[in-house]
């Protein structure tokens, strides 16, 4: 950061003005510290910070320090004395005038608090009561004392990387875990998003440091496959290190195409393989984003990771609790948690570590915060799957011997209506609210907690399965026809009187599939809305050639009886048939 | 479509294995005729067992590895405009008015790691390209022993073998279209459970 270079005295043919002061200054307290930051200059080429214990009114020619960025961590100073502040920008054609003065005093922090916690409305929601992921309670009533923080259970973050080293993170980072895909290392740090989704599973808390995670002590690991991208890298993160519990995914498909994009075999064998093989059989968490295209007409169903029956998809809210507006609705969700939404400004984003300097998300705009190690501005389904991630860790804390189905099923049993007026709400016949916007509901920390700490109804091992014949349809699909065409399959002595998880294969040659909207109702009349008509990105629609749909609706329901699909074309000009479907129930 | 010539050029030992794999493509040339979806594609690759099509995007090329902003294609090529940055550790060019494939050829030979880059669907969809390598799943009761005798003869040598699917190993390849040609050779053998290339796919951040 500090610069002993000179201002430079040369010009050409085209001289540049010199640069205007510098405005905006902010000074935050440190422990023997003080950390200044400004805007920056856009014609700056560095800056002189001036400084004094005495009022400045304009420059100290005494003291100065250069920098080249637009911002300056002072150290060695002395606690409880006044230091004063005036920053110049200088460039070839010389040095601006003084900014307005600025004033700070270092003093040490107090170590049992986390400053920006009162901004996680996600944690302890103000304005909206009740609208948080309630883990407060945990934090608070947890006997013995100090072990209901997530201490000792693993969460891997599977991301662009994460900053090992940050302030609010370091202190969580399981030593020598973390993976750099890219460089084939141990250290991870990287992209900014990885390291902003820690923040919510497990930034350090009473640090006197930054905020909260919601596992605030629980062990971090870095994965950066999304950073090389390889397919094999992405399998890999699903099951490296033994002792992770959860991974928290917050990527998938390319949101906004509104298409079918399938996750392939080796990333859908690598979660079979942690469903059966991790946390030394009793199975890995994997908690997904949903996604963020819902505005483009997308829909959590037609992406092949956030829809496999091995995941966890997390939709997101805002801080009124109801539905972010980016937020992928599907048959496939499980839960929803705060994701945030609107403006940085209007505090309705998530607050959380971020990249430290300027790489991050936090690049030093007006509208957050002036220390660049945070920011209140993240909004997505990336944010809500975190603090999902941070909720199994507190319940593996809780009772370590759940499985993975376990982990699942109190998860529904213990989430909250929210946004209860809002018209999908149903109950299915096992007495489970089910809606295709919210899952079975918000996440309720201590809900699941508590529902963890006295857990009798284990499932261990794989549920048992059940596969249809395919039902040979072979039906055309009248074009732009509300009725469309319906097709039924019985099942019969399947053995599953409680299902956890229904597999929807679904073959139609239609050449705009977008065009389909397609229903499955099982036999005690829940309703899995699969695909609903849209435009597809580019009018590229790829095909329903044994797509596999996934619902969480029917949890809790007997498999026996008639299913029903129905499948109507909605749109004008282009015709299709109904080939094939065929069902596959995962349960008990 | 890949040339022969640069399959030639891409795998440079192994001739006994060259006859095969050119064998390979081309039956598989020959035999395209309606039979699936993946036919109408520009080439395909073995997602497990499915055959899945791609269509070759022919504006755009795929650069891999640690260049300098002046490296590679962008010093080659300089009207190459880059795409919005993707995820993973990849940059894709446009290239106005010339060709992927005329490129890669004409950057044969240098220590840039190019792909043509494919869609999923004809006008383009999810992006993928190959940056090298690829994964084969061996029958389970094949030793090490076996796999690299079967591997050897075909001049490729096993890497890393994978720990999340049974019997599985990585087998280093060039970039492009090499790679997608040796796992779709490797597969149509009948000899191996899977075989597909190792490929950057694009994802989102969400």
């Amino acid at each position: 950061m500090l610069s002993a270079c000179g201002g430079g005295g040369g010009s050409d043919s085209s001289t540049p003005a010199a640069p205007a002061a510098p405005v905006n200054l902010q000074v935050e307290p440190g422990d023997g510290m003080l950390q200044l930051t400004w805007a920056a200059v856009a014609t700056a080429q560095s800056y002189r910070v001036y400084w004094s214990t005495d009022p400045l009114t304009g420059i100290n020619p005494a003291a100065f320090i250069e920098v080249d960025a637009a911002s300056l961590l002072h150290t060695g100073l002395t606690n409880a004395v006044p230091y004063h502040y005036v920053v110049t920008a200088l460039n070839t054609a010389g040095e601006s005038a003084p900014s307005a003065s600025i004033s700070g005093e270092p003093g040490a922090a107090n170590p049992e608090t986390d400053p920006l916690l009162s901004d996680q409305w996600h944690l302890n929601n103000l304005a909206w009561p009740g609208e948080d992921v309630d883990v407060m309670p945990v934090w608070n009533t947890c006997a013995p004392a100090n072990s209901c923080r997530g201490e000792g259970v693993q969460v891997a973050v599977v991301d662009d990387g994460l900053e090992v080293g940050h302030e609010d993170l370091f202190q969580n980072v399981a030593t020598g875990e973390s993976h750099d895909y890219v460089n084939s290392g141990s250290d991870p740090t990287g992209g900014s998003h990885g390291t902003m989704a820690a923040g919510l599973i497990a930034a350090r808390d009473l640090n006197g440091r930054g905020l909260s995670g919601v596992a605030p002590r629980a062990s971090l690991v870095g994965l950066n496959a999304v950073a090389s991208g390889r397919i094999q890298d992405l399998a890999d993160a699903m099951t490296r290190g033994d002792a992770v519990a959860v991974r928290s995914n917050s990527w998938g498909s390319p949101d906004g195409r509104a298409d079918l994009q399938f996750a392939p075999q080796v990333w859908r064998s690598a979660i079979e393989t942690g469903l059966a093989q991790g946390r030394a059989g009793l199975g890995t968490l994997y908690v997904w984003a949903a996604g963020n295209g819902a505005l483009a007409g997308d829909n959590a169903n037609y992406d092949g990771y956030a829809n496999h029956r091995g995941v966890i998809a997390v939709a997101a809210l805002g801080p009124s609790g109801q539905r972010a507006s980016y937020s992928e609705p599907g048959a496939n969700l499980w839960l929803s948690a705060p994701g945030g939404t609107g403006s940085c400004s209007a505090a309705g984003r998530l607050a959380t570590t971020d990249r430290s300097g300027a790489e991050g998300l936090n690049a030093g705009g007006a509208e957050d915060y002036s220390v660049l190690e945070y920011t209140r501005c993240l909004q997505g389904t990336s944010a809500a799957a975190p603090l999902v991630s941070g909720v199994a860790a507190l319940m593996l804390q809780t009772n370590p011997a759940l499985g993975w189905r376990d982990v699942r099923i109190i998860l529904a049993q213990s989430a909250r209506r929210n946004d209860a007026t809002h018209a999908d709400w149903q109950t299915n016949a096992a007495g489970y609210n089910i809606n295709h916007t919210y899952g079975f509901g918000a996440v309720d920390a201590a809900a699941a907690v508590a529902l963890a700490e006295s857990w009798t109804d284990y499932r261990s091992g794989a549920p048992s399965r059940h596969v249809t014949p395919g039902t040979l349809a072979d039906v055309a699909i009248p074009d732009n026809e509300p009725t469309g065409i319906t097709s039924a399959l019985s099942v019969t002595s399947s053995g599953i009187t409680e299902i956890e998880w229904v597999e929807i294969i679904v073959s139609a040659d239609h050449p705009y599939s977008g065009d389909l909207d397609i229903e499955l109702t099982g036999p005690s009349g829940t309703v899995s809305r699969l695909a609903e008509t849209h435009a597809c990105w580019q009018d590229n629609c790829t095909p329903y050639l044994e797509w596999i749909f996934g619902s969480a609706r029917y949890l809790g329901e007997p498999a026996d009886g008639t299913w029903t699909l129905a499948v109507r074309d909605l749109a004008a000009q282009d015709a299709g048939r109904l080939d094939e479907w065929q069902l596959i129930f995962h349960g008990r | 479509m890949s040339s022969i010539s640069e399959v030639f050029q891409t795998l440079t030992r192994g001739a006994p294995w060259m006859i095969a794999l050119l064998f390979s493509i081309c039956s598989a040339c020959l035999c395209a005729g309606g039979k699936s979806a993946a036919d109408m594609a520009d080439q395909y690759w073995y997602d497990g067992e499915r055959q899945r099509g791609i269509w070759q995007q022919p504006g755009l090329i795929a650069e891999f590895g640690d260049i300098g902003p002046s490296g590679g294609v962008a010093a080659i090529y300089p009207n190459a405009v880059p795409l919005s940055q993707p995820s993973g550790q990849v940059r894709i060019w446009r290239l106005p008015g010339t060709d992927a494939q005329e490129l890669i050829q004409s950057m044969h030979g240098s220590s840039a790691r190019l792909s043509p880059v494919f869609g999923d669907h004809p006008q383009g969809g999810r992006l993928r390209s190959l940056p090298g390598g690829i994964i084969v799943q061996f029958q389970t009761d094949w030793h090490e022993a076996r796999i690299r005798d079967w591997l050897q003869a075909k001049g490729l040598v096993p890497g890393k073998r994978l720990e999340f699917i049974d019997n599985a190993w990585r087998i280093s390849t060039p970039s492009g279209i090499a790679a997608l040609q040796t796992a779709n050779a490797l597969y149509e053998t009948d000899q191996v459970r899977a075989a597909f290339p190792d490929w950057w796919e694009e994802t989102s951040l969400r």
